[in-house]
């Protein structure tokens, strides 16, 4: 038989795509053809493969052997279908059979070793949705591989052991004793334990309030700024909101999973993460590190691997303003698609957005009486300008930070842990999942408008004075049903059915600090 | 004579001993023009065929076959449009093909390969 075939995997994003490997080997002089769309890594992948299958024993031949990556028009990076590659091109030679139905997802060494490649998981998934049964990983790679239930799990350290696992009957030797591939069976999941890391906030003293609007922005999922001088606990208060949110259920938890298999390095996850993401990029980065970016396809950004989880800007105003008017569109749609030469290419980007900023460039004026601030006038406004309109609308908890006093450093007891608060926020998180299943949402910064205003109507004694506050031009309409978000949340940490207006006002309270 | 020289003798009496029993006539064996030299040229089943045959004692510089670079199968071509005008046979089909000979210490043919029409 002189043509082969294996299926490797081609991620496009966040997606897989199955790619049919083919292998030809044609009467004519020795060459190496590679068909469909190849990029320079897998331009290069050829002289991987000649040298690897020399080196493991079983050489290719001296003919012009043809590889076809189908389909053919999709543009495909990467060292991921090295060993597809090989394995077709020896099935080609009639040293390997039954490779049609099976993924082989590794890169290859010179001596023919296996490498891990980054997108395991997200790989994975695609070919076990596609219907694939079997699937071949680097050992460094299995763990990951057998996140996916419903696949066995192939995983072999050198690419001797791949041709050993799938000998035909009536083949040469093979030059020495192969350790046997290592089978396993996908979806025996080990997850994480989610107090693994980050600080608890037991060791935040005193910041009463600022606990409390943390608690309500963890409860309802809202985004949340915090105001204060140097030094008051923005920033460890922050770093806590993972610690009280509860952990990240099934579904999300692949997704979070996958989105760190293609952005971190290879062969880095073995587990699903149950912790919720918490990203701090610092103020000095572009908009392509926020968002994603990169020259041919786009990787994904800072918002994508907050995904489910929380972007962290400390020092808000800091960043370029450009950079951060661009949040506003995934803060809104939860993705973000990013258009880049080789095509388009769309990443999820649901995360809870916490800002942190000095009220102006020394940060004292919120300090005692302000007297100790050596900032003009104009600095003082101009910083705070940074953070547009339009952005700060969005925000519906803002909050200010003190200085703690002594006081709070006497008192014996510390504050409350992370996981009572956590106790409460998954509490008001079911009862908020209960009432707004039928409407097909999960938490209270979901809920749009047409809900809030149908189905959720409140009646119009509680809403009188936010009503009032639309009409005199104080809030906007979007302003108006982000209080009504609020408030939601509001009742559903004190157990109500309903907000109340005392929960309007909170609410309005909440975000009114930056104005 | 030297010794890759030899070798490249040994290497063309043995394929042109094989070729015979595969159905070629060879009809002349390196024939000269001033631009070059046509290591064999047969006829087979009505074709004009060059043969370039490339002799090794080992593969520790590559394959045989891996040798034949297209410039050389360009000049091949031209070499065997120059041998049919010169021997009054233009209007046969022509092609040119490829034989691997591996020898061993004892110049005893350990391989040989063969590919038809090979074109750049």
């Amino acid at each position: 038989m002189s043509m082969g075939r294996a299926r490797g995997v081609a991620l496009i994003g966040m997606q897989g795509r199955i790619i049919d490997v083919e292998a030809d080997i044609g009467q004519a002089l020795p060459a190496f053809v590679l068909l469909g769309l190849p990029d320079a890594a897998l331009r290069e992948s050829q002289d991987r493969i000649r040298s690897a299958a020399k080196n493991t024993g079983i050489d290719l031949p001296a003919r012009r052997l043809t590889v076809n990556l189908s389909p053919a028009s999709l543009p495909k990076s990467g060292s991921g279908l090295d060993l597809a590659i090989l394995v077709a091109a020896w099935a080609a030679q009639g040293h390997l059979v039954d490779t049609e139905q099976v993924v082989f997802l590794a890169e290859l060494g010179l001596d023919g070793r296996l490498r891990p490649v980054p997108g395991v998981l997200p790989a994975v998934a695609a070919a076990a949705e596609a219907g694939t049964q079997r699937v071949v990983v680097a050992e460094e790679n299995a763990a990951e591989a057998a996140l996916v239930p419903g696949v066995e799990v192939l995983s072999a350290g050198h690419a001797v052991q791949v041709a050993a696992a799938f000998r035909a009957p009536d083949t040469q030797a093979l030059p020495a004793e192969v350790t046997p591939v290592d089978r396993r069976q996908g979806g025996s999941v080990v997850t994480e334990q989610p107090e693994e890391a980050g600080g608890d906030l037991a060791e935040v003293r005193g910041q009463a309030e600022a606990r409390w609007a943390l608690e309500v922005a963890a409860a309802g999922g809202h985004h949340m700024m915090l105001v204060g001088p140097p030094g008051a606990g923005k920033t460890m208060l922050a770093e806590r909101l993972p610690s009280i949110l509860p952990p990240l259920d099934e579904d999300e938890s692949m997704e979070v999973t996958a989105i760190d298999s293609i952005s971190s390095g290879a062969a880095s996850v073995t587990r699903l993460r149950r912790r919720r993401p918490f990203e701090a990029p610092h103020h000095s980065a572009s908009a392509a590190a926020i968002l994603g970016g990169g020259a041919r396809l786009a990787t994904p950004g800072a918002v994508t691997r907050a995904h489910h989880g929380v972007l962290f800007l400390d020092e808000a105003p800091e960043f370029a303003r450009g950079v951060l008017d661009s949040l506003r569109q995934p803060l809104e749609t939860g993705t973000i698609t990013l258009h880049r030469s080789a095509g388009a290419v769309s990443y999820p980007a649901q995360f809870q957005l916490v800002l942190a900023a000095n009220p102006c460039p020394c940060g004292m004026s919120s300090v005692g009486s302000g007297a100790e601030c050596t900032c003009s006038v104009p600095q003082r406004r101009g910083y705070f300008a940074r953070l547009s309109g339009p952005l700060l609308d969005r925000i519906d908890v803002q909050v200010t930070v003190e200085r703690p006093r002594s006081a709070a450093l006497a008192r014996e007891s510390t504050g409350e842990s992370s996981a009572a608060v956590r106790a409460r926020v998954e509490a008001a998180r079911q009862a908020q999942a209960a009432r707004l299943a039928p409407h097909g949402y999960r938490l209270n910064a979901q809920v749009p408008m047409s809900v809030l205003c149908g189905a959720l109507k409140l009646p119009s004694g509680v809403v009188a004075e936010l009503d009032a506050a639309l009409d005199r031009a104080l809030i906007s309409l979007r302003g108006y049903v982000r209080v009504l978000r609020t408030a939601w949340t509001l009742a559903d940490l004190c157990g109500d059915e309903h907000p109340t207006a005392e929960h309007i006002d909170a609410a309005m309270q909440l975000r009114a600090v930056a104005r | 004579m030297r010794a890759k020289d030899r070798t490249g003798l040994i290497g063309e009496q043995v394929a042109a001993q094989w070729l015979t029993t595969r159905g070629h006539q060879v009809l002349a064996t390196r024939w000269r023009s001033r631009t070059g030299e046509l290591d064999l040229v047969t006829e087979h089943r009505g074709d004009l065929v060059a043969v370039e045959v490339k002799t090794r004692r080992g593969i520790g510089y590559g394959h045989p076959f891996e040798a034949v670079t297209a410039e050389k199968l360009y000049r091949l071509h031209r070499l065997l449009s120059e041998y049919a005008s010169t021997h009054q046979c233009q209007r046969r089909r022509r092609r040119v093909d490829v034989v691997s000979v591996l020898l061993d210490r004892d110049d005893a043919t350990q391989d040989i390969e063969h590919l038809e029409d090979v074109r750049p």
